[in-house]
């Protein structure tokens, strides 16, 4: 979708379990969820 | 431009009603306790350094509520112009006022009264002059065509019905050559179209 968009150089650079041990349960466990960073640039 | 959701039988409205309720919550009452993690047990879990939350109010930072780091993903630049889709209460609007310092500006884009609100008064406490919070949605963002030379995002764009028009709305904003820096999520496992559709699980 990123590049689609338009966008090049896309690239994920991080990913971690950022909800275990939240105060209540997620949903987001069940579905494997993870935070992610990401970056991209528009072209010139 | 559309605004059509992607999702069948998902009220576009309803949703976004249901998101608004919950960050307001997050504004309001940012000890409560919900399905994820805020404040500065967050911000340790993202890896944000503690040099990046110095000058940072308080109040912008209790209820952060981010899934990412977008500054870990290149530099902000002093003078340059952000824009922050999703700014919350103005926790990386403030830092990225802070690295842009005071010839630079930053635009950060929220939804959610109770959330912009927050994000002005910690701007006003920081003495942040260029940084100003907008309401807006991502899908028809407040901002000229061609004026950021990054755009940041924390746990904001997976939110979006419309992530097709989100992007495009991204792309429209940036300079050429500019930058898409964002903190989000990624599901790993196959999620079906009655998951999808309910509106409960888009933020729990």
């Amino acid at each position: 979708m990123v590049t689609e968009a338009g966008f090049e150089n896309f690239e994920i650079t991080w990913r971690k379990a950022v909800f275990d041990g939240a105060p209540q349960s997620s949903s987001a466990a069940s579905f494997g969820t993870v935070g992610i960073n990401f970056r991209a640039r528009k072209p010139l | 431009m559309t605004t059509a959701p992607p999702i069948p039988d998902v009220d576009v409205e309803t949703l976004r009603c249901e998101i608004q309720n919950e960050y307001a919550e997050v504004a309001q009452h940012p000890d409560k306790g919900f399905h994820f993690h805020t404040g500065r047990t967050l911000a340790a879990i993202l890896e944000y350094e503690d040099s990046l939350l110095e000058g940072i109010p308080d109040r912008a930072i209790e209820s952060f509520a981010g899934t990412g780091n977008p500054f870990g993903l290149g530099e902000i630049q002093v003078g340059a112009n952000v824009v922050d889709i999703g700014s919350g209460a103005g926790i990386d609007s403030l830092i990225a006022a802070r690295l842009v310092g005071p010839e630079g500006r930053v635009l950060g884009i929220d939804m959610t009264p109770e959330m912009l609100e927050k994000a002005q008064r910690a701007a006003t406490e920081g003495g942040f002059d260029q940084a100003e919070f907008r309401n807006g949605l991502a899908e028809s963002l407040p901002v000229e065509d061609g004026w950021a030379d990054v755009v940041i995002s924390n746990g904001v764009l997976n939110l979006c019905p419309d992530k097709a028009t989100a992007y495009g709305e991204i792309h429209r904003v940036l300079k050429p050559g500019g930058k898409l820096q964002v903190g989000d999520i990624l599901v790993q496992k196959e999620v079906p179209m009655s998951a999808k559709q309910r509106i409960d699980l888009w933020t729990g």
